[in-house]
Parts: C-alpha cells; structure tokens; sequence
C-alpha cells in the first residue's frame, strides 16, 4: 500500500534568465513501511525534495500525496497541523529549540496541538534513544549525537506517516552514525515507520531496502537492495 | 497559559537578559510619560477648576483634555518605533527558531502568539512599575508646579487662589494602562507578522536577515577618503542592515526635532516675558483711574496740579524715585493726514479710518527734563515721535509722524482739537514710561498740562515693601473711598511680583517641556543600545570573517565607530530640516502677527548636535567593550550548533 505519492514534481527557483531547475518531473511512490534512501551528488535537487515532501516548500508543479491526502490544496495552517501530525523531519543540524528541555523538544509536535503525548509512549521512546535520564537537560547541554537522538525522538512522537531525514548523520562521526542509523532502522522496524533519508553516503543507502539516485533534478536510477 | 508560546516566551526573556532589561526600561519609560500626561491633565483640570469654579471649567477640560491627547500621541508614535524595534531585535534573533516550529507543524498564528506572550509578560511588571514612576513623575510636577505658581497667589484677590495638586484618578491610570498596553501589543505585533510571514524554509536557512539585496551598493570617494576603507564597509552596513539602524535614526531625529522646538518655545516664552516692563526702571506701579462708573471719582480728572502733590508725597519716601505720567486718551487722527509716515500706514489693518493718539502730561521735574532734551523751552508740547507695529510681519520701532513744527489737528468725541508741535524727540531720547503709558498709540504729545483719566506713577525704591505700604496709605489719604466699596480707584503694584510670576510660569512651561523630550530621547536611547549589543552578536560571524583576512580589533572597532558616527550624520540631516521647519511654524502658530522677529535658536541647535554626538560617543564605547567581551570565534560555534 502507497503511503507517499510523489507525481511529476517540479521546482523553479528564481525567473527568466536566472532560473534554475531544482527538480524536473519527479515521479515514485514509497510504501508503507519502506526504507528508502535518496542519494544524489550535492546540487543534485536531493533536499528541495525533501523540504517539498515535508511541505515547508510549495512546488511550482506537480503533486505530493501523503495518506490518501494531496498536501498542497491545503493552506498554510491546515498545511502545519497536517505536518506536526502527519510528518516528521530530522535535519543535519538537529534544529532543537535551544530554550527548551530535551522531552519537550521531543514532545514540540504534541504541544503544538496543546495535547500531551502518552506517557507510556514518551518514556518508550526515551527508552530507546537512550535519554532517559536526560529529559530535562537542554539541547546545548547534550552532545552532537544526543542532539540527534532528541530531533529522531520529535520525528517519532506523532506516529507520523512518512519520515523525512536530511543528512542525519552528515554531522556526526562515524561510531555516532552509526549507532543513529542504528536507532532509524530500529523505528523502522519496531513501529513499521515509513522512513525516507537523504544521504550522500553510500554505506547508509546500502542499509536501505531501496536507493533512489537522483541527478539534475530526475531519478536516474531506483533500484531494491539485496539484504 | 502552559501553551508552546507561553513557554517559549518565557524562555526567549529568560535567554536574552540583559536585552530584556532594556527593552523593559523603554517600556516603563513609555508607560510612566503616559501615565503622567493623563495625571497632569487630571491635576491641571483641578487647578483650573479651584480658580474658576464649576460653572466654566468645561472650556479648560477640552484644552488639557486635547493637550494631553497631542502629548499621548508623540510618546505612543516613539514608543512604538523603540520598542518594536526591540521585539523586531528579538524576532530576528529567533527566526531559525521560529523556523523549526514552522517544520514540526507551528501555525503562523503560533509564531505570532510567541511574541505577543513576550510582550504580555513583559507588560505584566513593566506596565505596573511605569505607572508607578509615572504617578511619581505627576507628583513631582504638580510640586515644583504649586511652588512655581506660588508668586500668582499673591496677585489674585478675592481670596481666590491656584494650586497644583496631586491628583489620583483610577479613570486617568486606567486610560494609560489601556493605551501602554495598545501601544507594547501593537509594537509586539508589527514586527511578529513580518516573522511569522517568513516561510519555514527560509528560516531555516536563515537567509532572510543576512540576505544581502543583489544591487551593487554604491558608497562615496567621499566616504573613502575621510573615513577610509573601514569607513567604507561601516556604509555598506548601515545601508544594508537598514532595519537597526533605522530605528536608531528615528529615535535620535524625534530627539533632534522635538528639542529644536522645545529651545524656540522656551525663547519666545522668554521673550514674551521680558517685553513685560522690559524697559522700565521701577519696582512699583502706583496707578489712579477715574473710568469705572462705579467709583465715586468717576471722570475726575488729574491735571498737573492735582497730581504734582501727589507725586512729590510719593516721592518723599526716603531712596525713592518716581515718574509721574498722566494720560489723556481718546483722542484720533484720519489715515487721510498728510502728517502721517508711509511707515505708519504700512501697520494700518484693512479698512482702518484713523490711528489713536494720547495727550500725556509728566510731572515737573520731568517733564523740564523732556523739553530740554528736545531742546526746546519748558510749555512747549513735545512730539514723542516713536511707534512700534508689524511692518511685513517684522516687528519694527518706526517715526509715525513727518514733524515739520506743525498743528496737528486732533478729535476726540467728534469735537476737533488743535496741538501745536514744538519740538519732537525720537529712538533712544524717548523715556520708556511716556511710550509705555500710551499703551500702543502711535501718537503722543507731552503737553504741560491736559486732563487726564489715568495717572501712573513709576517708583523705584530701596525699600520695596515698605514703599508698597507708604503708597498704600498716601493713595488712601488722597482718594479716601466709602467703606464696602469695591470700584477701582488706584492700586499699588509690586512690579517684580508680576514679572516674577510670568517668569515663573515660563519656567514652570519650560521644565515641562524639557522634562518631556528628555524623556522621550531617554526611551530612544535604549533602543539604540539593545541594537546595538544585538547588532554586534548577530553579526559575530561577518566580524570573523573580517578578523579572519587580516583585518585588526582596532579596525573593527573603528568601523563601529564609524558606523554610530554615519548614523548620528544621518540623524542630523533629517532632524536638523524637520526641525527648522518645526520651530518657524512653532513660531508663525504661537505668536501674533509681528510680535517678535524671528529668531533661529542656534544654541539649542548647537545643544543639540553636541547631545547626539555625546550619545554617539557613549554607544561607540559599548560596542567597542562589546566586543571586547566575547570571543568572537565562540560565538559563531555557538550560532552553529542550534
């Protein structure tokens, strides 16, 4: 079942003489619960995918449809509650509110709906992060690797139907790589987590079920991993 | 009130102390100004109202009603480009953040809230605080206010008197409170929908505060070669970080104007003051009048030799002199004289028929000394050949009559009279207290004798209250009045006691005023200070790159410098302008029709660009200690890791 639909998307930046093609015509879709790694050189159009998935960028054509829903005739707040529900994103740079605790950084998507996350599943993921005695310390005092535990910890809280990570690893070394790529597949594992990462190294995409290998803005190849 | 905003809020005031320190003083600051316009409209009302009752204050409270409303809207305008700057400051700083937010699902509506909490928790102490500086400001006014009033008392009678009083209003606070409030949400708000706004990625990228306009920008030889090529860069970044800077601009240009107009208000008030009895050497005014009806002396007249006793008894007073004027007034000259200057005819109104003229006797000793000085012999009639009146809307001192020893023909109640001139005195030869008993007439003949109605006596004595006394009872013994009767007869007036109350209330105007604008240039100062500590922070990286090919801490340093000092250049180039212009119309609105010359008030201009200068100074030297505070390096690792 196709949980991420992904039909001729195009992004134009800037006009005329000074546009540029980010992505021309992308089209695949991602099951649900699926691994998929999209790999590209730098420049390639490989986080303007990402950030058009996540709907913090509009396209200038095609579609993106996550759960049955076509993100973009939604406006810009019903676009930001159907994200804090429905989407989850985990950034090279961690992106934690500095001023507050790990748990509510984790909790963020939950609070944002001004609800409580169940504990039960708040503590389980602490758990499995292995934050559990850091709840209450805030981002600058954690290290690199347990700032990106928090970020996966706030992609997770919601369930969301489709995660999206940009160069999770790209900022670690390479014990801290793998130990968070380690904890993605776990996820994807142990709660059937859809999960996309963007990545340029090669060692992550083998870990995935599928590669997508993106250039000038197209697919160029999209091919199953042999476990 | 534990919602994502709240807390994030609270944190963001928590994070940034210092900043929230300043912006908080700026917001007690506007707060306590508002507060006290509304408590000295309050107290004001009272004043007026113990001095002329119930029945005509309503005319009063519309004027201080709609005075304080003038004042409320300068401090609400500055109030709300200072501190919204801060929260713009704060805003700025953020925007990564608030782009996060946006990621995980934040709602514009959720970023604005934000920073609208900020502005509640910050309202929340600054708002009570500034109205209690506030109230404390009204009480100090209406002090110094009743004490400057003080010498006013002494001239009113009928037992009435004016006092300031402190006067606690909870409609007044109440209005304050609703306007401070208005006016820190409003300036919350302005620049969290410009946040909000910001698309999550953007934000993200935080390219929206470094993004760099595509136009090349031009910056002067000139600029090059005073300042150099530190000089140079301090220009590019004035005029690409607008946003700072700008707000800075503003505050010191409000400034600028505000004290060129106070400066003109306070000299034309000064001058106003002095034109009262300006040129007269006495301390005491003994004046008889015989035109009120209800006096049993009505129309009795004081001929020389009815007012020369009068005048030696006065003079009797040891260490006293005194100069005894009588006036006759009444008397009128047709436009149509061929006697009559071009100059005179200049200050005529439209449609004016005739000029007034007054016939004036002097007492003995003085009036020999006028005729000598005219050069004439004793019994002649002697023109006082001097006026003043609006020529183009220039006061001017002017000769209103072409003398040639003619007759000038007089009327008065439509029955002709023949003068004789004799000789004339004219400028500096005039004595003051001929020209200022003619109350404004151009003409004025001193003749040895004539009927007068109204007789004045200028003394000038070493012992003033004991002259005020001697006067008293002399005036009584002359003029013995029926008991209960309350016509005008004479009076004895203590000179000084005028113009000490009329400088008094121009001083009490002027403190005001000064009180005002300094408060309101203090608000501006904050906010150029938390710019400009924001400004060095968020620039942390533009400075390593610097530092990074070579340039030196005092290079940087000198760059700030240089920018404080461009943009208290540019706060002079629109302040100095508006301002001049602001003091001529300050001045074509409070002064009748060639009341006074014009006078550009050089010394507040010079005050004034020596006070920007001094800030300057004092904002150069915090940026610098900033910069010397942190170690630059750390800071953009730190910018890295949020």
């Amino acid at each position: 079942m196709s949980i991420l639909q992904v039909e001729d998307l195009t992004k134009i930046y800037g006009k005329g003489d000074a546009a540029v093609t980010a992505l021309d015509g992308v089209s695949f879709s991602v099951d649900k619960g699926e691994f998929v790694a999209v790999v590209g050189a730098s420049g390639s159009g490989k986080s303007t995918l990402m950030h058009l998935i996540g709907g913090v960028e509009r396209p200038t054509g095609g579609r993106v449809t996550v759960d049955g829903k076509d993100i973009f005739t939604l406006n810009e707040s019903r676009l930001a509650i159907f994200r804090r529900r429905n989407i989850g994103l985990i950034y090279q740079f961690y992106n934690l509110i500095p001023t507050l605790t790990a748990e509510e950084n984790i909790m963020l998507p939950y609070l944002l709906d001004g609800r409580k996350p169940d504990p039960k599943k708040l503590d389980e993921i602490l758990e499995l992060l292995g934050l559990a005695d850091r709840r209450e310390h805030l981002p600058g005092q954690l290290s690199g690797g347990q700032q990106q535990r928090v970020s996966i910890g706030r992609a997770l809280i919601n369930d969301p139907a489709v995660i999206l990570a940009d160069e999770p690893t790209g900022n670690l070394d390479s014990h801290r790589s793998r130990s968070i790529l380690e904890l993605l597949k776990l996820s994807n594992r142990q709660f059937h987590q859809t999960l996309l990462v963007i990545t340029h190294d090669e060692k992550i995409a083998l870990q995935a079920d599928r590669i997508l290998t993106i250039g000038d803005g197209r697919i160029l190849h999209d091919e199953a991993v042999r476990a | 009130m534990n919602s994502i905003p709240a807390v994030l809020a609270k944190a963001q005031l928590k994070q940034n102390r210092r900043r929230t320190l300043i912006t908080m003083i700026g917001i007690v600051l506007s707060v306590s100004m508002l507060t006290a316009v509304c408590g000295f409209a309050v107290s004001g009302i009272e004043a007026m109202r113990s001095l002329v009752g119930d029945g005509y204050i309503e005319a009063y409270q519309s004027m201080f009603i709609s005075m304080a409303a003038v004042l409320g809207a300068i401090i609400m305008a500055a109030s709300v480009v200072v501190i919204s700057n801060a929260f713009r400051i704060s805003a700025s700083e953020r925007l990564r953040q608030f782009g996060i937010l946006k990621s995980v699902g934040a709602t514009r509506r959720q970023i604005m809230k934000t920073m609208l909490y900020e502005a509640l928790y910050l309202s929340c102490i600054a708002i009570p605080l500034g109205i209690v500086v506030g109230l404390l400001i009204q009480w100090l006014g209406t002090s110094i206010g009743d004490m400057l009033l003080a010498p006013m008392n002494k001239l009113i009678v009928d037992g009435l008197s004016i006092h300031m009083r402190f006067v606690f209003s909870w409609a007044s606070i109440l209005i304050a409170l609703a306007l401070s409030l208005g006016t820190i949400l409003l300036s919350a708000w302005l620049p969290a929908r410009k946040a909000a706004r910001i698309p999550a990625i953007e934000a993200i990228r935080l390219t929206q505060e470094i993004r760099v306009r595509k136009k090349r920008l031009k910056t002067s030889r000139l600029v090059r070669t005073l300042f150099g090529f530190e000089g140079t860069l301090a220009a590019k970044s004035i005029k690409r970080s607008r946003g700072s800077y700008r707000a800075m601009v503003i505050a010191l240009a409000i400034s600028i104007i505000l004290f060129l107009v106070c400066g003109s208000m306070d000299s034309l008030l000064t001058m106003t003051v002095n034109q009262l009895y300006a040129n007269i050497d006495a301390n005491t005014l003994t004046t008889f009048s015989s035109n009120s009806s209800a006096s049993e002396y009505y129309g009795q007249t004081l001929g020389s030799s009815d007012a020369e006793p009068i005048t030696e008894a006065l003079r009797a007073y040891p260490d006293t002199q005194i100069y005894g004027v009588g006036v006759e007034a009444g008397y009128t000259l047709g436009v149509s004289s061929a006697d009559l200057t071009g100059a005179l005819l200049k200050t005529l109104d439209e449609g004016q028929t005739t000029v007034g003229a007054v016939l004036v006797t002097v007492d003995r000793a003085h009036y020999e000394a006028i005729c000598k000085a005219a050069g004439a012999a004793v019994g002649s009639n002697i023109l006082i050949n001097s006026a003043q009146g609006a020529i183009s809307n220039k006061s001017t001192e002017f000769q209103p009559l072409r003398f040639s020893g003619q007759t000038l023909t007089l009327s008065k109640n439509d029955v002709s009279v023949e003068v004789p001139l004799d000789a004339q005195l004219a400028g500096a030869q005039v004595p003051q207290e001929v020209f200022y008993s003619a109350d404004g007439n151009p003409i004025i003949v001193v003749v040895p004798d004539c009927a007068p109605r109204l007789y004045y006596w200028y003394g000038s004595s070493a012992d003033l209250s004991g002259f005020l006394s001697y006067a008293e009872t002399t005036m009584a013994a002359f003029f013995p009045v029926a008991e209960g009767s309350d016509a005008f007869v004479y009076s004895v007036l203590d000179v000084s006691s005028v113009t000490d109350m009329t400088r008094s209330l121009s001083k009490l105007v002027t403190i005001f005023l000064y009180g005002f604008v300094g408060m309101l240039a203090l608000i501006g100062l904050t906010s150029v200070i938390s710019a400009i500590s924001t400004n060095v922070r968020l620039r942390a990286r533009e400075f390593a790159a610097l530092r990074s090919v070579g340039m030196t801490q005092g290079g940087l340093r000198r760059m700030l410098a240089l920018e404080s000092v461009m943009s208290a250049l540019k706060a002079l180039l629109y302040g100095l302008p508006i301002g001049s212009l602001a003091v001529y119309l300050t001045y074509r609105a409070l002064t009748i029709k060639g009341q006074f010359q014009f006078i550009y008030p050089w010394a507040t201009l010079a005050e004034v660009a020596a006070g920007v200068f001094l800030i300057t100074l004092i904002t150069t030297q915090y940026a610098a200690a900033k910069l010397r505070g942190g170690n630059i390096i750390e800071a953009i690792r730190s910018n890295e890791g949020i």
